[in-house]
């Protein structure tokens, strides 16, 4: 399982936990710990799980309410207890405990330290409430948004003030790679003298390339949050997802060009920037998330404006390099 | 609750609450003692499929209220359950979408939602490990189809598995309709042909003009999808401070290239142009971000499909137009 690694300090397992919950020992019988159960005493935060301890305090099994509530009164602990057990540990990312809790199909994950005893258990409500942080987090960090610890929370509550400070930042990014670009364009201005009709297709190289970016990128980082995933394998099908969908958008641009502006080598320099932009776009698109997650960052940082305006800088000098070596 | 989330449409049957709802739950009457409910849960002839919580029902199966099973266990077996029960219950109808049965179960606090048919009868519940599954595989569709990926249902959770022929097939629609709009682009810009010819420089903006007013609209689009998605919101007052936001961000954003532009090509009309541009396409992208999504709400379709190419070449086009136009009206 991989795993984010970038709120360590504010949103571990451990500040997610409640600690009075249902605990047996191994000699103990169902109608023992249903008795404790039931004892007005005992305020138990979480009673979905009761969970089996040894002499020494290792955690060694665990039994559901369900199957305490259907088995004889008489029935020893240690014969009913599942022995394999899902765990997080105490500095766990609250990302990896909802993992967990997905992957095992489970209500409650418990908590332990390193020795594995027992610290407390993230309830089901606090994992519910985890997926769905998680998620705004993922949704808005795509799209250039960059809040930490609890304003992904509440999104419908941050103030305007703050809203676009957060908002700021990625667009002052894509501002300064928006420049480059400026520049990239003023380099070849010779080229744009002589042939106008390349500064036309401007927009739809750069619109090509950004739109199979992004869906790579989407992709990847669903992949990175949820699942292990080998790199290489996700990178030579991409590649060849970005191959073939390159020819097909290149062929249809070459095409129209063609009958539109009765050019064939312009219309051969345009398809031909297509398929080696789109391609490209999905390297790009997997190498800087994945450059970030390496770094132990969110992948979802990405999204927005750098990985796009990378994207666009390479655009425009492939399509311009294209357009001198083809038109000359 | 007064505002209604539509159901997102295409859905098969298999993503309503009906198909994810368990038969076997714990039931009471009003007039039953918790001792006596602990001792039906303790009798191993009934088996549940969840224990969590016990629904307390009228005669005619009407839910009068709920209990969960620690309630239970911390009371008193003489305690009469109608004390102790919940009477506010939300509950779902069997063919409510199973993405508004997940976000009920996080808005409400609770493990596992009632389903009753259209007489309020008590029909089962969606367990919590389900809801929990149910956010995972919506939260997948939503990304994918923001991003312009075509598919619905189980197929479209697998996607990230496919292979490079069915990858590229739910991928390529999307791509397709913008090269038709990255076409029309084109012919727009060539409308401008002699704006251009006159003020080469033009062209050399044309791709940060159109980046920072894609990026805007995204922020501004993805926000009030995930809004709409998961929260109750006052619609206007939301609106209002989108559109507050935009402003100061277009401000900042025309005033700051401005001076960028000034100070790189000695042209104070040049960097007129480029500054006014930039104010007036980031507020349209501002108002393209809030109102289409909403629209779609309105229209009872699911806004994630905003996110996709389609609203993105949309604004491309809008952009070049504005920037153009504006550049016209200074520079000619």
């Amino acid at each position: 399982m991989m795993q984010k690694q970038t709120k360590i300090h504010k949103e571990s397992a451990h500040s997610h936990m409640v600690k009075l919950v249902s605990t047996a020992s191994l000699h103990e019988t169902v109608g023992d710990v249903l008795l404790r159960l039931q004892d007005p005493k005992s305020q138990y935060e979480c009673v979905d799980y009761t969970y089996v301890l040894r002499a020494d305090g290792v955690l060694d099994g665990v039994v559901s309410i369900k199957q305490l509530l259907n088995s004889k009164s008489g029935v020893k602990i240690s014969k009913l207890m599942t022995r394999k057990l899902m765990v997080v540990h105490q500095h766990s990312d609250q990302e990896h405990v909802a993992n967990v809790a997905l992957n095992g199909n489970i209500k409650c994950v418990p908590v332990v330290d390193k020795h594995h005893h027992l610290l407390g258990v993230v309830p089901s409500d606090i994992i519910l409430s985890i997926l769905k942080w998680e998620h705004t987090e993922d949704m808005l960090r795509l799209s250039g948004i960059h809040g930490g610890g609890t304003t992904y929370r509440d999104i419908s509550h941050v103030s305007s003030f703050k809203m676009g400070l957060l908002r700021i930042p990625s667009i002052l990014v894509g501002l300064v790679g928006g420049m480059l670009a400026t520049s990239v364009v003023n380099y070849y201005e010779v080229s744009l003298e002589k042939n106008l009709i390349l500064a036309f297709f401007i927009p739809l190289i750069v619109y090509m390339n950004d739109a199979v970016g992004t869906q790579t990128e989407t992709i990847l980082v669903r992949l990175l949050g949820t699942e292990k995933v080998s790199i290489w394998k996700y990178f030579l099908r991409e590649l060849g997802t970005g191959f073939f969908m390159g020819l097909v958008v290149g062929f249809l641009a070459f095409s129209i060009t063609l009958v539109w502006h009765n050019e064939a080598i312009l219309a051969a320099t345009i398809g031909l920037s297509l398929l080696i932009g789109v391609t490209s776009a999905t390297v790009t698109a997997i190498a800087v998330p994945y450059t970030l997650f390496l770094l132990k960052k969110d992948p979802a940082i990405s999204g927005g404006p750098f990985t796009t305006v990378l994207q666009d800088i390479f655009s425009l000098m492939i399509y311009f390099t294209v357009a001198s070596l083809i038109l000359h | 609750m007064k505002k209604n989330i539509p159901e997102k449409h295409g859905k098969s049957h298999a993503e309503t609450a009906l198909s994810h709802m368990v038969k076997r739950v714990s039931t009471a009457s009003l007039h039953e003692t918790v001792g006596d409910i602990l001792k039906r849960l303790q009798n191993g002839k009934a088996t549940f499929d969840t224990v969590d919580y016990t629904f307390v029902l009228h005669h005619d199966q009407r839910i009068a209220g709920v209990v969960s099973i620690k309630e239970l266990l911390h009371a008193n077996d003489s305690v009469r359950v109608a004390d102790i029960m919940h009477t506010k219950v939300r509950t779902v109808h069997p063919s409510t979408d199973q993405e508004r049965v997940a976000f009920i179960a996080l808005r409400e606090n609770i493990k596992a939602v009632p389903v009753v048919d259209k007489d309020h009868k008590f029909l089962g519940v969606v367990p919590s490990d389900t809801i929990l599954n149910i956010l995972e595989w919506e939260h997948t569709e939503d990304l994918l189809r923001f991003s312009g990926v075509r598919g619905r249902g189980e197929k479209l959770r697998n996607f990230v598995k496919s292979g490079v022929f069915s990858m590229s097939k739910a991928r390529l629609p999307s791509i397709l309709i913008g090269v038709l709009g990255g076409l029309f682009a084109t012919s727009v810009v060539e409308f401008f042909e002699k704006s251009l010819e006159e003020e080469l420089v033009l062209a050399f903006f044309i791709p940060v003009m159109l980046y920072i007013c894609a990026a805007v609209g995204t922020q501004t689009g993805t926000i009030l999808v995930r809004t709409l998605a998961t929260e109750e919101v006052k619609i206007h007052k939301y609106v209002i401070r989108e559109l507050l936001i935009g402003s100061i961000i277009a401000a900042l954003v025309g005033g700051l290239m401005f001076c960028v532009v000034f100070f790189w090509f000695k042209s104070h009309l040049v960097a007129l142009t480029i500054g006014i541009s930039l104010l007036i396409g980031v507020m349209t992208a501002t108002l393209i971000g809030v109102f289409v999504p909403l629209t779609l709400f309105k229209f009872k379709k699911d806004p994630a499909v905003s996110g996709g190419p389609f609203i993105n070449i949309l604004q491309d086009i809008l952009t070049l137009v504005i920037y153009f136009s504006v550049a016209s009206v200074i520079l000619l």
